[in-house]
This record gives C-alpha cells, structure tokens and sequence, in this order.
C-alpha cells in the first residue's frame, strides 16, 4: 500500500499539491468571470493580482449580491465540459490511487465564497452521507486562495467521528450546531495554500463556521466515486446516474459487459 | 432569426428512483429550451403509463406533431427495448427532428450520437441502479481483513 493510501485510511483525508498550471488556469476562469460580474476594472491578471482580489473580495460585492453572482459563476462553469476536464485532470493522479481510475463524478461543481463575518454562508457540521450521497465516494476540495483559521473547513479525525456520528443518527440530544461546540477540540480547520487539493471521506464529520479572519475565501468542490460501486446506500436517494452523478471515463470492459446484460434482457 | 420550436416530453416514471412531477419537467424544459436552446417552448404531453408503447413520444417524433425538436430529462425515459429505440431514433433523423436529454447532458442530431445515447443506458441498469442495503456471503468474508478500515 502507497504512503497516500496510508494516510488516507488513518485520516479519513489527505492534502496533496495539485498540478499548478492547472490550477492556475481554473481560478482564471472564476476570476474572469467575477472581473465581469463585478465591473472590477484592473488590467493586471497576475496570480499576486488575483489572489489579492480574491482575498479582498468583501470590498468589491455586498452580501446581498452574493449569492446572485455565486450561482451565475456556478452556471457558467458547469455549462460544457472544459472544467470539469481540468478539475478531473488535477485530482486525477490521487483518484487512481484513492478511488480508481475508472469513475462517475459528480455533474456540478460548487462554488463556495464565505466573506468574512458572513452569517448566511455557514454549513454545520455534517457527513455528506447524511444527505443520501454514497459511501463509496471522496470529495475533491481546492481552495483557491490559501485558508487557515475560520477562512477554511474544520473536520475531525476517524477516531472521533464513531462516536458523534453515531450520536447524531441514534440521539435526540443534539443539534448540529451542539455537537460542535461541545466537541470542538476534536475538529480541526485545514491550513492550505492555494495549490493544494484536499481529498476526504465525507463520512467524517465537517463544515465550517462564521469567517472570523479578514480574508474571503473562495474554494470548489467535487464528488468522484468509483464507476461501478453503489450509488444508493441502504435508502434509496437521487444521488445516482443521471440524477447526481455522470459517468466519466468508461473502459472497454465495462461497456462490453453491461451492454451483455442490456441486449439480453432486451431479448426476453 | 425564426425560432425553433420544441416539445417537452413528461414521463412519469422514475427516473432512477426519483419521480420528476410535471410542475418540475415543465421548468426544468422551458430553462432549458428558452436558454439553453434560445427556442419555443410549445407543448409538453405525458407518457401514457398504462400504455404497453411510448405512444406519447412516438407521436412527438412522427410528423404529425410539427417541431424543431424533443426535450426531456433523461435518456432513462425511452423505451428500455432497443427495437423499438432504434426505430424510433431512424424517423428522428429521417425528419430532421433533434432530441435533447437534459440530465444526461445528451443530444441527437445525427446518426452518429445515438451511440452515445446508446452508451449511457448501460448505466439503467438494476446491477446499478438497485439500492444496496446489506453485504452479501462473499463479501462479508471478504470485508473480515478490512474489518478496522471503517470511519463510522
Ligand atoms: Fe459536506
């Protein structure tokens, strides 16, 4: 077993650098697109530019606006292929050792922007599971500014998470937002620079909090499962093809033997 | 410029285990058709469930019904036998119709993309699409060595 595969299973996580042209080339995209949104007039498209307005970008837009512009960025990049291409190809080298190399991955990719002191941006603690996604899935998460602190995601480790998690299925006791304070210590904020990628089991418990640093944050996020392991996992959820998930790359095998299955059952 | 016109296609049965209600097929199409397609949203008729065919969808492709095209969500609502999808996708393309998937992300307009079509219905299948509530006796013996490997 590789040291990544290691860390992985003690972790529930890893932090890996991402291919930096690559990266570069994304956060161009959702620059670009926050340049025209915003009228924000600079002629200066250096990284050190961007990471700075990026960084700043509570001085350019209004909460109120936000959330408009997060989802007309959102629509723009999950229409056609290209980014989703380039996210695969960045992660692409950890999935094949983590997940595999033949994949579904998710349909849309998020957008989070949490603005300092946002209240409205706030994602409780949670496991992804919760919400009917399969087990069998990692998510891909690339901050585009460098996070630390309440500008980035907290998450705990998996020898805590039994123990909460099953707390919050079986216990009437807690809210979300309980369980994470009187657990506190045993979460941790992620520090990473932009050109790292984050890679984690949703399964393990995480979210984030009120952006308490003077900083905005700007990260995307990506769910990628193995092809053809399970979608719905002990309930029927509509987190599956073609609800949820797109088949990304598919082997000759693969078509070969599931189109078996499909001209004989048709032949019945 | 003439806009095309397209007909939405409402099928009510379950896309994989979620039941799409009209209300939602109806917005999901005219987005689609009015931005994405920048046509005319002209009519949107149900599948008949009771029916033995797709006569619904059978009588958008012919040329009885006059549009530029067919939009529905999901290549899942074709018919599952292959007979019937590929004579109904030779009058596609013999009149000219295209027909668009929008949660596939798929679209007809020649020959050549009915494979692809084709393709992603492998994925309607029960291997995949049932939903796994227990391990079997294989694997229960397998996972014993992985017993420790679990974050729950
Ligand atoms: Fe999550």
């Amino acid at each position: 077993m590789s040291q990544l595969q290691k860390k992985f299973e003690k972790n529930g996580y890893v932090i890996v650098p991402g291919n930096k042209i690559l990266l570069n080339k994304i956060r161009k995209i959702i620059f670009n697109n926050i340049k025209k949104n915003n009228k924000i007039k600079t002629k200066d498209d250096a990284e050190k530019n961007i990471t700075t307005i990026l960084n700043n970008f509570h001085k350019f837009i209004t909460l109120k606006k936000l959330n408009n512009l997060r989802f007309d960025i959102y629509k723009k990049i999950n229409a056609g292929s290209i980014f989703s291409e380039i996210y695969y190809e960045i992660a692409r080298e950890y999935l094949d050792e983590l997940v595999g190399n033949e994949l579904a991955m998710q349909k849309k990719i998020n957008l989070s922007i949490q603005l300092p002191k946002d209240k409205d941006s706030l994602l409780d603690l949670h496991s992804d599971i919760y919400a009917g996604e399969s087990p069998f899935q990692v998510v891909v998460w690339i901050p585009l500014v460098d996070v630390y602190n309440t500008k980035s995601m907290f998450i705990t480790s998996p020898k805590f998470n039994k123990k909460m998690n099953s707390d919050l299925l079986n216990g009437d006791k807690y809210t979300a937002k309980k369980m994470y304070a009187k657990n506190i210590k045993k979460f941790k904020f992620l520090n990473m620079k932009f050109g790292e990628i984050l890679i984690f089991s949703p399964l393990i418990l995480h979210g984030n909090t009120i952006n308490s640093t003077r900083e905005s944050r700007f990260s995307l996020n990506c769910r990628f499962k193995s092809l053809l392991s399970p979608y719905d996992v002990l309930v029927k959820s509509h987190r599956n093809i073609p609800n949820f998930y797109k088949p990304l790359n598919i082997k000759p095998m693969t078509k070969i033997g599931l189109n078996y299955i499909k001209k004989n059952l048709n032949v019945k | 410029m003439k806009k095309n016109k397209f007909a939405g296609y409402i099928n009510l049965k379950p896309l994989n285990g979620v039941i799409y209600p009209s209300s939602i097929q109806n917005i999901l199409m005219k987005n689609y058709i009015e931005n994405d397609l920048r046509g005319i949203f002209y009519l949107s008729p149900t599948e008949i469930l009771q029916a033995k065919y797709s006569i619904t969808l059978k009588t958008l492709i012919s040329k009885e019904t006059d549009v530029n095209g067919i939009v529905t969500l999901s290549s899942y609502y074709l018919p599952s036998d292959y007979t019937i999808r590929k004579n109904l996708f030779a009058k596609l393309i013999a009149l000219k119709k295209n027909m668009h998937f929008i949660l596939d992300g798929l679209k007809i307009y020649k020959k050549q993309d009915i494979e692809k079509v084709e393709d992603f219905l492998m994925f309607n299948c029960d291997y995949l699409n049932n939903t796994k509530k227990n391990l079997n006796k294989f694997e229960q013996s397998f996972m014993k060595k992985f017993k420790n490997i679990s974050f729950v």
